[in-house]
């Protein structure tokens, strides 16, 4: 199997829960290997290893365990975070798979497939983990607020940002749920139980009246404020050169923002258009077709050279300077 | 230069004035006895400020030898048999190439040691033993020269330790140097004399390669006790008694980190240009080739004025020139490339000479590109203007993005070059650049040393912690150090706990007391900041480095503590004394009391120093 | 440890002196026994490592000072690397990019090594060791992919803090597991005060009481406080008496590129584009980096066009921020720098002769 898609979809999660189904807590660990970045995945740990593994033959399981659980007569080796293994690796990797498939059947997670190598993505059946949809991740945030008893003003609006900044990343927009309950409940003093997993609850704490803000959120996600863009704009518009010049390297740079967060937020407000609620102008609104490619390309471009690590001051004012004589 | 002359020739005359001496070759010419103190010479010499060309003008040995008859030695070897790089090896000190002075230095450095190897007084002896060491050697006891192939280092050291008179003893990469066989090795050449009674010299050739950590340890085991030596003037420590000449390529190899601080270094460079291409000449015409003026330089060039290489290009390519008699060179090396990439000749047309250079620079490298880069500021003005400079950075970017696929694109660049700058009557030279990379390394690695004692990233360092720390160690001094004032003395402690906090120690060196590593080099840019700044620390300088030897204090071997000779009968008048003394009985008494098993005779002193 | 920016260092955040809201923020997670990862970001000098050893004394205590500073080993096939790390007994700091390619080989022994190790005192409410990660934006993309999996993996008995001056070059999914926290640059006014304090601290009297000397200060510091203590520290030294008419200290590559900018606007010609070589041969030689002197250059020749009356000075102003994008860009993609700078030079000159 391959499973690819963005971060945050539940890939690791659906492989290592439906293994869990398939073999039971004690078959476990003698039929699922599981390698992911972080050990050696060289090209010899490929060729021993793993080759090892899946050369054993299958035990049999016990009379209960194959009652209770459905146990194929196949081993499992969970590859995870597949694509960043080397294309040496991975071309290792492609005959044991023929050769072992009726005792050993694998499972590769990636972000992208187009670094699995085309005869390895040949070999397994993919699926596609597509990124949440908006209502399902909205009810399971509603769901972990109420389990972990937190009181939020205005609920739905703050966790509609929560979404929308994450970008389809569930795991990301819990982590900025319990980051944000953390930083911006003072004077907690319970022990509170490791929540790696979104899966695990929290019971019998005491009620928690965290105060923050869509700015706050902003804060976390490191993404620059709505304020801040917006009174980046008005200078670009009123396109007085020093002034632009000197608010970039001031304000917006020695505040700790960075570039390529810049790009996207100028993005957003000029190309895609504001939020209905903004009571600032949609200046999108305004630009004609012919404004907004132009403006495109210039932030294509200075994306493109950020992403080649290049000086972000300089690549940040170059493309305002040339927006701001568009605009 | 040549004049056959060996040192043993010379030697056969005793008497003052005119000598005949008789050459090795038959020939009896005229000499004056060269004097050997230098001391006697110098004095007047220097001080009409005579220039050095003067001085050696007044050799006479270059206006009697008119015709050098320089026969290679050994002579039972014929001469298409043997190499020319050995072949023509000097052998003399005049046969050296070079830099004048550096050839000074070293014999300078070398004969220092005469008093202690051969006692011959030397005038740098007294000054070194005022500076502490007993023996007067120098105060550095390695000497480390370093500098690109091929210009005569290993020559060096063969020619001017044979020319001192001792024997060579040379370890170079080709024989064990694993630790223990060299320690053995090292430690009986330095101590024993050879069969022909002379003492030896130790020349360590190579010495950086990478995996010699176990050599170096050696040599600094060596160095190590001769410094406890001297201090604590035990009689077990042994003294380093024959001087150590190391060579080696890469001053800034990081297994001679440790050396480097303790070694006397002498970069060399090449000789210069018109040096070079006399002394091919001259080889060309002992060994009949033909060589018109400018191959010779081509070759020069080309070979990075390395005279190995020159030396071997000409013995192996010398058939092929002789059959054009010197004519146009064919040889592709890249100075002519770019030679030919800017000179349009006009006998042809434009797409002719395109086509022909093309074909040229199908096997060129990135040598050429930097080549052209190099020089095409400076060919012939009336074909530059911005416009073009600026057509052409887009095509260096090409050329540099391109990178990897050098053989196919590598030409184009050049190519361009040609359509916009050559001109008929150009001059092409090109700028030396190993001083740049020289001293890249050198920076390069003190910023590390840096970066690894204060844990600050380098970025920060170079930007303004460097420059701000070099400005803190200054300290405007008016008064001498016990009449400061107490913030003046905050001040000073301030300025020793940061040259503490980055390592930097006050040192001797030849110029006077500097910084090591020097702090002020990596930060300032024009030799006249520099300057400045380094008188400006010139009275702190003074003050850390009495501090220092206040608390060195080495004792010098001749004033060593001789133990006094006491006689019983000193103790005997003293105690005399006391007795006579009248006890009046109507006085206070002192009682003295005497602890028992406290003994005076297991008493010994020992100093701080000792223990830390 | 004597330069003033480390002895005035403020220990715990109590006494940090601006930026209330972070250290706040910081105090209740120190309290609230759930440390998550944490990835700090922000300008250079603006206190980031200074407020995490500061969160760390909070939590573990005053041990967590007892620095030293250990050599590790590390086997890459048949080669040792070498690398240091500082520790005390609760933490450990280390920087990976010094190894520059095999920095991947540190995160995944080193901190295995650190995770499988429990700590024996158990009356510690933090079960877990914190290290440290200095300069994170120049891990590689290999190291940053062993450094994801292992937070999660074992975030049990380890915490990271990344330390870095821009997020844009750190992986998204590092970003999604750890809380980020931006620190920016402290406004004149409140590095006014930190000078102010520093001053009484050494009881230092030579320094004149006009606020205009540290506005001063603070301006030619770029912000950066430990550029700006340290300036302080080397205009004590070398003066007796410091007066608003006291020159600033400046560093010597900068006053070389100050001329360089100057000379490029009087003279557009092709010995000046052979001087400016010498100069960038110079540069690099004291291991300015490349970058720098571009960026450096752009922003004095704006300063310098400032000054210039003529009608189209925004068009020139735009014209020669668009080369600079250019030749930075090509900076990062090429090798020979030299050639790239002087093309910047070059470029600048016609621009410049083509409207003034």
């Amino acid at each position: 199997m391959l499973f690819y898609g963005p971060p945050g979809t539940g890939k690791t999660s659906t492989i290592l829960a439906l293994s869990k189904q398939l073999y039971g807590p004690t078959l476990f660990k003698s039929r699922v290997l599981e390698l992911n970045a972080s050990d050696e995945r060289g090209i010899s740990i490929v060729r021993e290893k793993i080759k090892n593994f899946a050369r054993l033959s299958v035990s049999n399981a016990s009379k209960e365990d194959q009652e209770k659980y459905p146990c194929p007569p196949y081993k499992l080796i969970i590859l995870d975070e597949a694509d960043s293994m080397t294309s040496d690796a991975q071309s290792a990797l492609r005959r044991t798979m023929e050769t072992y498939s009726n005792v050993t059947r694998f499972c590769l997670i990636c972000n992208y497939i187009t670094r699995i190598i085309d005869p390895l993505a040949s070999r397994c059946s993919k699926f596609r983990f597509k990124p949440l949809g908006d209502n399902s991740s909205l009810a399971r945030l509603q769901y972990i607020v109420s389990s972990e008893k937190i009181k939020l003003e205005d609920e739905t609006k703050i966790l509609k940002e929560i979404l929308k900044l994450s970008e389809g990343d569930l795991r990301k927009a819990i982590t900025f749920l319990q980051s944000a309950c953390k930083l911006f409940s003072f004077g907690t003093d319970g022990d509170k139980a490791e929540a790696p997993d979104a899966d695990s609850m929290n019971i019998d704490d005491p009620v928690v009246v965290p105060t923050f803000s869509i700015t706050d959120i902003q804060e976390i996600a490191g993404v620059i404020p709505n304020s801040e863009t917006n009174k980046l704009i008005q200078r670009l518009v009123a396109k007085n050169f020093n002034d632009i010049f000197d608010y970039l390297r001031e304000d917006v740079f020695k505040a700790g923002y960075n570039g390529s967060n810049i790009i996207n937020s100028l993005h957003d407000s000029l190309v895609l258009g504001g939020d209905d609620d903004d009571d600032d102008v949609d200046l999108a609104l305004s630009l004609n077709h012919d404004q907004k490619n132009k403006i495109s390309e210039i932030i294509f471009a200075a994306d493109s050279k950020l992403t080649n690590g290049c000086n972000e001051q300089i690549q940040v004012l170059d493309a305002c300077l040339k927006i701001a004589v568009l605009l | 230069m040549f004049s056959g002359l060996s040192f043993k020739d010379s030697v056969l005359s005793t008497s003052k004035g005119s000598e005949n001496v008789r050459l090795s070759s038959g020939k009896t010419i005229v000499l004056k006895t060269r004097q050997r103190d230098r001391s006697v010479d110098l004095a007047p010499c220097l001080s009409d400020n005579n220039s050095m060309d003067v001085l050696m003008g007044n050799l006479d040995i270059e206006k009697v030898v008119q015709k050098p008859r320089f026969t290679p030695k050994p002579k039972r070897l014929k001469s298409d048999k043997v190499l020319w790089t050995e072949k023509w090896r000097p052998s003399t000190y005049l046969d050296l190439l070079g830099n004048e002075r550096i050839n000074r230095l070293t014999l300078e450095w070398l004969s220092q040691w005469s008093k202690v190897v051969f006692n011959t007084p030397n005038d740098m002896t007294e000054k070194n033993r005022e500076l502490g060491d007993p023996y007067g050697r120098p105060h550095r006891k390695i000497l480390l020269l370093n500098g690109p192939p091929g210009i005569g280092k290993t020559s060096i050291a063969h020619v001017i330790a044979k020319q001192v008179g001792y024997e060579v003893l040379e370890i170079n990469a080709s024989d064990e140097r694993a630790g223990t066989s060299v320690r053995d090795k090292i430690r009986n050449s330095l101590s024993s004399v050879t069969f022909s009674g002379k003492p030896t010299c130790l020349v360590i050739d190579e010495i950086d390669g990478s995996t010699e950590t176990g050599f170096i340890k050696v040599l600094l085991e060596i160095l190590n006790e001769d410094d406890r030596a001297q201090v604590k003037s035990k009689k077990k420590a042994k003294f380093l008694m024959r001087p150590i000449i190391a060579v080696c390529n890469d001053l800034y190899a990081s297994c001679l980190e440790k050396l480097r601080p303790r070694a006397e270094i002498i970069t060399m460079r090449h000789p210069p240009r018109r040096a070079i291409k006399e002394r091919l000449r001259k080889i060309c015409k002992a060994e009949s080739l033909a060589f018109s003026d400018p191959n010779l330089e081509a070759v020069a060039e080309t070979c990075n004025f390395d005279m190995r290489g020159c030396l071997n290009m000409l013995q192996f390519s010398g058939g092929s020139s002789i059959k054009n008699g010197g004519g146009k060179d064919l040889q592709t090396s890249w100075f002519n490339l770019v030679k030919t990439t800017f000179t349009r000749d006009n006998s042809l047309k434009l797409g002719q000479q395109f086509a022909q250079l093309e074909k040229l620079l199908l096997v060129s490298d990135e040598k050429v590109l930097n080549g052209c880069f190099n020089a095409y500021l400076n060919v012939g003005y009336q074909n530059i203007d911005l416009t073009r400079c600026d057509a052409m950075t887009d095509w260096l970017y090409f050329a540099d993005a391109a990178g990897n696929l050098q053989d196919s694109y590598s030409s184009l660049a050049v190519l361009k070059f040609y359509l916009l700058f050559s001109g008929t009557s150009t001059e092409v030279k090109t700028s030396n650049l190993s001083e740049f990379y020289e001293n890249r390394r050198r920076y390069a690695q003190m910023l590390r040393y840096f970066n690894t004692a204060v844990s600050i990233p380098t970025l920060d360092l170079v930007k303004y912690v460097i420059p701000f720390a070099s400005s803190i160690l200054t300290l405007n001094l008016k008064v001498s150090i016990h009449n400061m004032k107490p913030n003046e003395k905050a001040k000073l402690e301030t300025i020793k706990n940061v040259m503490k906090q980055f390592g930097v120690k006050v040192e001797r060196s030849s110029t006077g007391l500097e910084l090591y590593p020097p702090i002020d080099s990596l930060c300032h840019f024009s030799e006249q900041s520099l300057r400045q700044h380094q008188q400006k620390k010139q009275p702190l300088l003074i003050l850390l480095n009495e501090e220092r030897i206040l608390k060195r204090k080495p004792e010098p071997l001749e004033e060593r503590p001789t133990k006094r000779n006491v006689s019983a009968d000193f103790f005997k008048k003293q105690y005399g004394e006391i007795v006579e003394a009248p006890i009046k009985n109507n006085e206070n008494r002192i009682w003295v009391k005497y602890h028992e098993g406290f003994s005076d005779a297991v008493k010994k002193n020992i100093r701080w120093s000792d223990l830390f | 440890m004597s330069l003033w920016a480390d002895k005035h260092r403020p220990k715990t955040l109590e006494q940090l002196d601006f930026h209330e809201g972070i250290s706040n923020r910081l105090k209740s997670l120190a309290s609230s026994g759930d440390f998550p990862h944490l990835l700090v970001y922000g300008p250079p000098g603006a206190g980031k490592k200074t407020r995490v050893l500061a969160t760390l004394r909070e939590i573990f205590g005053p041990g967590v000072e007892k620095l030293k500073v250990d050599v590790k080993i590390f086997e890459n096939g048949s080669r040792k690397l070498e690398f240091n790390v500082i520790s005390s007994p609760y933490h450990y700091e280390i920087t990976p990019s010094d190894m520059s390619g095999n920095d991947r080989i540190v995160i995944q022994d080193l901190l295995k090594q650190v995770a499988q190790t429990e700590s024996i005192d158990f009356t510690r409410k933090m079960k877990f060791k914190v290290v440290i990660i200095n300069e994170a934006e120049y891990l590689t993309r290999d190291a940053q992919a062993a450094l994801r999996r292992t937070m999660e993996k074992y975030s049990g008995n380890l915490r990271l803090i990344l330390l870095c001056n821009s997020t844009s070059t750190i992986i998204p999914p590092i970003k999604s597991r750890t809380l980020q926290i931006r620190v920016p640059s402290p406004t004149a006014p409140e590095m006014s005060l930190v000078f102010n304090k520093i001053l009484e601290k050494e009881s230092v009297t030579s320094f004149d009481d006009d606020p205009s000397i540290f506005a001063n200060v603070a301006a030619n510091s770029e912000r950066n406080l430990r550029m700006g203590i340290m300036l302080l520290e080397s205009l004590y030294m070398n003066n007796d008496q410091i007066t608003a008419k006291t020159p600033m200290i400046l560093p010597d590559w900068k006053g070389v590129i100050k001329n360089l900018g100057a000379e490029i606007l009087k003279n557009r010609n092709v010995q000046m584009v052979q001087s400016a070589r010498s100069t960038f041969y110079d540069l690099i030689a004291h291991c300015i980096p490349s970058k720098l002197i571009l960026s450096e250059l752009t922003w004095e020749l704006w300063y310098l066009l400032g000054n210039v009356k003529s009608g189209n000075v925004d068009q020139i102003k735009g014209s020669i921020v668009d080369a600079c994008s250019t030749f930075d860009e090509r900076l990062s993609l090429g090798q020979k720098d030299i050639f790239h700078l002087e093309g910047f030079i070059i470029k600048t000159m016609v621009i410049l002769e083509k409207n003034l």
